[in-house]
C-alpha cells in the first residue's frame, strides 16, 4: 500500500484529545507533584481543623468539669500543619514554572519546535491543549480536595457549637483558663465554621494557582527563553500589584487607606489574592468577629478576577498565534511587554518612596537605575539604545513625581472624600489600637446599626478626612482609629488613620465622639428598658421634668413639653422610635433625662425625630402641650428637684467609699462644698479607676467618709432626696 | 506536488529566502544544495509547518502547509538537531510517532531496527549522535507519511550506516512511493540517492534539476595545446582553467561532444573529458557564485 493511501485509510480530523493527553503524560512528574504536594495542602488544612475543633471541644467539657483546660495537641500539631501547608503552597507555585516550562518548551527550544509544530495541528490547537493539560496539571488537583474536604466536612458537621463556644469564653472569663490559652481558643474559635474555611482557602488557592499559572503563560509565550519567562513571570506578578496598590495608597493617603482598595488586590491574583485572603483572616482573627470570609469576593472583584484571567489568557493566546517559531531563544518576542513589567516594576519602587526624604528618594532612583541597566544589558540591549533607555527611566521618575504632586494637591484625586454616606450603610463598627490611648475609646469594636451612631461616625470621619486634626499619616506610631462599615450592597469598607500619640486635640475630639456614640448606642437599650419600667415614667412624672425640644437649632414653641405630656410621649416613643419608624428627614430632636443610676453616662439623651414617627410628631406639633407662659417654665425649673445618687464602693471592712452621682447641675452650691469638704478624697487609682475615668465625669464626687454620719447625711438629704446605688430606692 | 512561489523569510534583517520559487515532483528523491546558511533549513522547516514565510506561497499537493493538520500528518520532518528527543526512548518515539501519524507501523519500525539494533528501552540522550540520527530516521520510517522531510541526513552516520539508510529509503519509495526531500553536505549520498536536485545560494534558487542533467552539464576536459592555442576563443563556457606545462585542465559547462569537437577542431593534440562527482560540480558551482576557497592561501 502506498504512504498516500495509508494514510488516507487512517485520517483523523484532529489531535487534540491525542495531543492533550500526550502531554499530560509528558509532563507527568509535575503533575505527581501537584497531587502530592495539594494533599498536603487541603486536606492538611481540613485534618488541622478536625483536631482543633475536637481539642476545643474537649477543652470546653474538661473546662465544664471545673478541670484545667490544655490545649497541648494544637500547640504543637498547629505549627506543623501551619509549616506543612505553607512549604505545599510555595512547591504548588514553583511547580507552576517546571509545567509551563515542559509544556511551552517549543517556544524556547529550537529542536523542540521542530518536533512540534510540524505535528498536524493547528496553532490553535496545540495552545489549547497545552493551556488545559497546565491548568489540569496545576489546578486540578487543589479543586478535587477542596470539594473533597468541604463536603467530607459538611457532611460530618465537624464545627464548634455556639454552646462550646459559650463555654469557652465563659471559662475564659471566670480565670480558668490561662490568659495565653484563652487568647488562644477565643481567636481560633472564630476560623471554625469549618466547611467555609476550607473552601475559602481552597478557592483562593486556586485563584492564585491559575493566576500564576495564566501569567506564566503570557510570559512563556511572550519569552524565547525559559530563565527569562520565569523572571518576568515573577516580577509582573510583583509588578501590577506593587504598582496598583501604592497608586490606591497615593489616592486614598491624604488621610487614611481604605481597605476596598486592599481588597481589590484580589483581582490582582496571585499576589494580590494573597494580600487580601491573609488581611481578612488577620481581621477576623483581630477583630474576633465572624464576619463573611468571602467578602472579598463580591461580585465585583469575581468580574474583575474573570475579566483579568480572561485577559491573560486572550493575550497569552495573541501572543501563541502571533509569535513565530523562530523566536526561540531569543529575549522578548513583543519586547513591549519588557518595557511594560520593567517600568511598572521601577515606577512601584520609585513612587513607593516619593514622599520620603531627597537623599532617599535619591538612593532609590539610583538602585533602580542600576537594576534597570542590567536589566536592559541582560535583554541584550545595546550601548547604542542607552538614550532611550535613559529617556524611558527619566519618564518613569516624571511619572512618580507628577503623581505624587497631583495625588497631594487634589487630595487623592478625590477618591479619599469617597466614603459611603449613610444611606449606603447597614451596619458600621469602629476600632482604635494600640497604644495608651485604647481605653479613651469605649466605644471600641461595637457593632453599629443605628442611623445616627453611623451619621455620627461618617461626621468623625469627615473631619479625619478634612484633616481638621492635622493627621499625619507618616506616623508609624501611636493610635490606629478604624472605620469599617457593611454596605447594603455587601460589601464591606474599612478605613484606618493613624493619630500620632501627641495629637491631643483629636484624641479629646475622638473620645468626645466614641462618648456621644456609645450614649447613642446604649440610649436605645436603656430607654427601651426603661420604658417598660413604670418606676421610670414615676420618676419622670414625679420630679416633673420638662422636656426641651428643638428644631433646627432652636427650641420648638417655646422651650419645654409640659410635665403631663412626658408619659405620652415616652409611650409614642416606645411605639415609633424603637420600631425602626423613625426614617425620613430630621423633624426635631428632643432632649429626655437619663435613667438615675446608670454609670457614666449623661444626664440626658438627645433623640433625633424624623418623620417617620407620626405619633410623636403629632405631640411634638401640638403647641398646647408646650409650658405656654413663661411662669410654668420657671415653675418647671425651679420644682425641678435635682437627685444625688449614693454609691458605696469601699470595701465593707473599711471606711465607706462613698459616690455621689450628680443627675443634674442645680444643687445648693455651699451645701455641695459642705459635703465635699467632709469627704477625704482619695487617689482614683484606690477604688480601682483610672484617673480619667473620674475627671471625664464632673457630676462625681468620691471620697472617704471617716465620721459625722449623721451630718453629712443630714446635708445630703436638704441638698436632694438620695437614692441608694444598690436598691434604686430612695 | 510541492510548491514553493516566490517565497520570503527573514530573520530580523536576514533574509534566509528571497523570492524563492521551487517544485518538486511527487515520488522524487530531492536533494537540497548549498552553502552554510544559505536557506535549506529554512525551506525544509517552512514545508513542515515550523515556519510561516513571510511572503509568496508553500503548498504541497495545492494545499497551503502552515496550521494545516490534513496534511502536516502526511508530512514527517527531520531536523538536523535531535536533541528534542533526548529524554525519550525509542520505545517512547514509537509511543510520540504512533499518537500522531496515523500510518505508524509497529512492525515495520522493529523490522527497521533489526537491521540496526538499537536498543528500545534506553534514552536517546545516552545515545550517540549517529545513533539518534538512526533512532529517529527508522520512526519517521514507519510513520509511512507520504512525504519526509530531512535536514542533514547522513549527519553523524558512518559509511555503513549511510548505506543501510540509504538502502531504507530506497525500498520505502519503491513500496509506497514516498516523496522524499533532503539537504546534506555529504554530496556523493545526495548523488548516489537523488533524482533531482537544487542549488540554493544565498536565499535564492541557483538552479534545480535532474541529476543526470546537472552531471551532463558540467565536465572537466584534459587537454594539451601548443602555444599561442586561446581557450576562450571556442567559445565555450569555462568556469575554470589551470595550466600546467602544455597540459590545461579545464572545468567547462555545456555538451561533451560539442566540447570535445571544438577543441579537436581548434587544434589541441588530444581532449579528455572526466565526468565530474556532485561534489566537484557543487564545489565549482559554488565558484562561479563567488563562494570558494581562494580567499585562504
Amino acid at each position: 500500500m502506498t504512504a498516500a493511501k495509508l494514510t488516507e485509510a487512517r485520517v483523523k480530523k484532529s489531535f487534540f484529545a491525542d495531543y492533550y493527553f500526550y502531554k499530560l503524560r509528558s509532563c507527568k512528574v509535575s503533575f505527581i507533584l501537584s497531587i502530592i504536594f495539594s494533599v498536603l495542602c487541603i486536606p492538611v488544612a481540613v485534618l488541622l481543623q478536625i483536631v482543633e475543633v475536637n481539642e476545643m471541644k474537649a477543652a470546653a467539657m474538661r473546662a465544664a468539669a471545673e478541670q484545667t483546660p490544655s490545649f497541648f495537641l494544637m500547640n504543637t500539631f498547629e505549627p506543623v500543619c501551619v509549616s506543612v501547608i505553607i512549604i505545599s503552597a510555595i512547591v504548588l507555585f514553583v511547580n507552576i514554572f517546571t509545567a509551563c516550562a515542559k509544556l511551552f518548551s517549543y517556544n524556547t527550544s529550537k529542536s523542540d519546535a521542530d518536533m512540534y509544530l510540524s505535528l498536524p495541528l493547528t496553532s490553535t490547537q496545540r495552545f489549547m491543549a497545552d493551556f488545559s493539560a497546565g491548568a489540569t496539571i496545576l489546578a486540578l488537583p487543589t479543586v478535587i480536595f477542596t470539594l473533597i474536604g468541604s463536603v467530607i466536612l459538611w457532611l460530618c458537621n465537624i464545627n464548634l457549637t455556639v454552646a462550646d463556644l459559650d463555654v469557652l469564653k465563659s471559662i475564659g472569663e471566670f480565670g480558668v483558663m490561662s490568659e495565653v490559652d484563652y487568647s488562644f481558643a477565643s481567636s481560633r474559635a472564630y476560623l471554625f465554621e469549618t466547611v467555609s474555611t476550607t473552601a475559602f482557602i481552597g478557592i483562593t488557592l486556586i485563584i492564585m494557582l491559575l493566576g500564576a499559572y495564566l501569567v506564566s503563560l503570557l510570559l512563556f509565550n511572550c519569552c524565547g527563553r525559559t530563565g527569562d519567562a520565569i523572571v518576568y513571570s515573577i516580577m509582573l506578578e510583583a509588578a501590577i500589584p506593587l504598582l496598583f496598590g501604592i497608586m490606591l495608597s497615593k489616592c486614598y493617603a491624604v488621610n487614611g487607606i481604605s481597605n476596598t482598595a486592599c481588597y481589590s488586590f484580589t483581582a490582582i491574583a496571585p499576589f494580590g489574592t494573597l494580600i487580601s485572603a491573609g488581611q481578612i483572616f488577620l481581621f477576623r482573627l483581630s477583630t474576633q468577629s465572624m464576619n463573611d470570609l468571602f467578602v472579598i469576593y463580591d461580585f465585583a472583584t469575581v468580574a474583575a478576577i474573570i475579566v483579568i484571567f480572561a485577559g491573560l489568557f486572550f493575550l497569552s493566546f495573541a501572543a501563541a498565534k502571533h509569535r513565530k517559531a523562530e523566536k526561540a531563544g531569543v529575549h522578548f518576542v513583543f519586547g513591549m511587554l519588557y518595557h511594560v513589567i520593567s517600568l511598572c516594576f521601577i515606577t512601584g519602587i520609585i513612587m513607593a518612596f516619593t514622599e520620603s526624604d531627597i537623599s532617599v528618594i535619591i538612593i532609590v532612583c539610583l538602585f533602580c537605575a542600576t537594576g534597570y541597566f542590567f536589566m536592559e544589558l541582560a535583554v541584550g540591549r545595546k550601548l547604542r539604545q542607552a538614550a532611550l533607555s535613559v529617556l524611558r527611566f527619566v519618564s518613569v521618575i516624571a511619572f512618580a513625581v507628577v503623581f505624587q504632586v497631583l495625588a497631594h494637591t487634589t487630595k487623592g484625586y478625590g477618591v479619599n472624600h469617597d466614603i459611603p454616606s449613610a444611606n449606603d450603610i447597614v451596619s458600621a463598627r469602629n476600632r482604635s489600637s494600640y497604644g495608651y490611648f485604647y481605653d479613651l475609646m469605649p466605644y471600641d469594636n461595637i457593632e453599629l446599626d443605628d442611623r445616627e451612631e453611623i451619621e455620627l461616625l461618617l461626621e468623625l470621619q469627615k473631619k479625619l478626612i478634612g484633616n481638621e486634626f492635622g493627621v499625619n499619616n507618616n506616623s508609624t506610631e501611636g493610635m490606629e482609629v478604624i472605620f469599617g462599615y457593611t454596605l447594603k450592597n455587601g460589601n464591606y469598607q474599612r478605613w484606618s488613620y493613624m493619630i500620632s500619640n501627641d495629637n491631643t486635640e483629636l484624641i479629646n475630639e475622638i473620645t468626645s465622639y466614641g462618648e456621644r456614640i456609645v450614649t447613642s448606642e446604649n440610649i436605645r437599650e436603656e430607654i427601651s428598658q426603661a420604658l417598660t419600667d413604670p418606676e421610670y415614667l414615676v420618676l419622670i412624672d414625679g420630679n416633673r421634668l420638662g422636656i426641651p425640644v428643638y428644631r433646627d437649632g432652636r427650641t420648638l414653641f417655646g422651650d419645654r413639653l409640659k410635665a403631663e405630656t412626658a408619659p405620652k410621649l415616652l409611650q409614642a416613643l416606645q411605639n415609633e422610635y424603637f420600631s425602626d419608624d423613625n426614617t425620613g428627614k430630621l423633624y426635631a430632636e428632643i432632649l429626655i433625662p437619663g435613667l438615675p443610676g446608670s454609670y457614666s453616662y449623661p444626664d440626658s439623651y438627645r433623640l433625633r425625630i424624623r418623620e417617620g414617627c407620626d405619633e410623636v410628631i403629632s405631640l411634638l406639633s401640638d403647641e398646647s402641650n408646650y409650658c405656654a407662659t413663661e411662669e410654668e417654665l420657671i415653675e418647671l425649673t425651679v420644682d425641678s428637684t435635682p437627685l444625688i445618687e449614693l454609691g458605696i464602693v469601699g470595701p465593707p471592712d473599711d471606711s465607706d467609699w462613698l459616690t455621689l452621682y450628680l443627675s443634674q447641675d442645680n444643687y445648693d452650691s455651699k451645701e455641695m462644698d459642705k459635703l465635699r469638704s467632709m469627704l477625704k478624697l482619695v487617689d482614683p487609682f484606690e477604688l480601682g479607676l483610672y484617673e480619667n475615668s473620674i475627671n471625664m465625669y464632673d457630676n462625681t464626687i468620691t471620697g472617704v467618709l471617716e465620721s459625722d454620719y449623721e451630718e453629712f447625711f443630714g446635708i445630703l438629704r436638704n441638698v436632694c432626696p438620695i437614692i441608694d446605688y444598690s436598691s434604686d430606692e430612695y | 506536488m510541492i510548491k514553493l512561489v516566490n517565497v520570503t523569510k527573514s530573520f530580523n534583517d536576514f533574509k534566509a529566502l528571497d523570492d524563492f520559487t521551487l517544485s518538486i515532483e511527487k515520488g522524487s528523491a530531492y536533494g537540497l544544495l548549498g552553502s552554510n546558511g544559505a536557506g535549506k533549513s529554512t525551506l525544509l522547516r517552512l514545508l513542515s509547518g515550523v515556519y510561516r514565510q513571510d511572503g509568496g506561497y508553500v503548498t504541497i499537493g495545492g494545499e497551503s502547509v502552515y496550521d494545516n493538520v490534513k496534511l502536516k500528518s502526511r508530512v514527517f520532518f527531520v531536523s538536523d538537531d535531535t536533541s528534542q528527543y533526548n529524554r525519550m526512548t525509542l520505545k517512547g518515539m514509537a509511543d510520540f510517532c504512533k499518537t500522531f501519524y496515523t500510518g505508524f507501523s509497529q512492525e515495520k519500525l522493529e523490522k527497521l531496527n533489526s537491521a540496526i539494533g538499537l536498543p528500545m528501552d534506553k534514552e536517546l540522550s545516552k545515545f550517540s549522535k549517529g545513533m539518534k540520527r538512526q533512532a529517529v530516521f527508522i520512526c519517521a520510517l514507519a510513520c509511512s507519511t507520504e512525504y519526509l522531510l530531512l535536514d542533514e541526513a547522513f549527519d553523524g552516520l558512518d559509511p555503513t550506516m549511510r548505506l543501510i539508510v540509504k538502502k531504507m529509503l530506497i525500498n520505502e519509495m519503491a513500496d509506497s512511493g514516498v516523496t522524499v526531500v533532503m539537504s546534506s553536505h555529504a554530496l556523493n549520498e545526495i548523488e548516489d540517492f537523488c533524482d533531482t536536485v537544487g542549488l540554493v545560494h544565498k536565499g535564492k534558487l541557483i538552479y534545480s534539476r535532474e541529476l543526470d542533467s546537472v552531471k551532463g552539464d558540467i565536465h572537466k576536459v584534459q587537454t594539451c595545446v601548443g602555444d599561442g592555442f586561446d581557450s576562450q576563443a571556442l567559445g565555450l563556457d569555462i568556469l575554470k582553467e589551470t595550466v600546467l606545462g602544455s597540459v590545461s585542465t579545464l572545468i567547462i559547462k555545456g555538451d561533451a561532444d560539442e566540447i570535445h569537437r571544438r577543441f579537436i577542431d581548434g587544434g589541441a593534440a588530444f581532449c579528455d573529458i572526466i565526468p565530474l562527482s556532485l561534489e566537484e560540480i557543487f564545489i565549482y558551482e559554488m565558484e562561479g557564485q563567488g563562494y570558494d576557497s581562494s580567499k585562504i592561501d
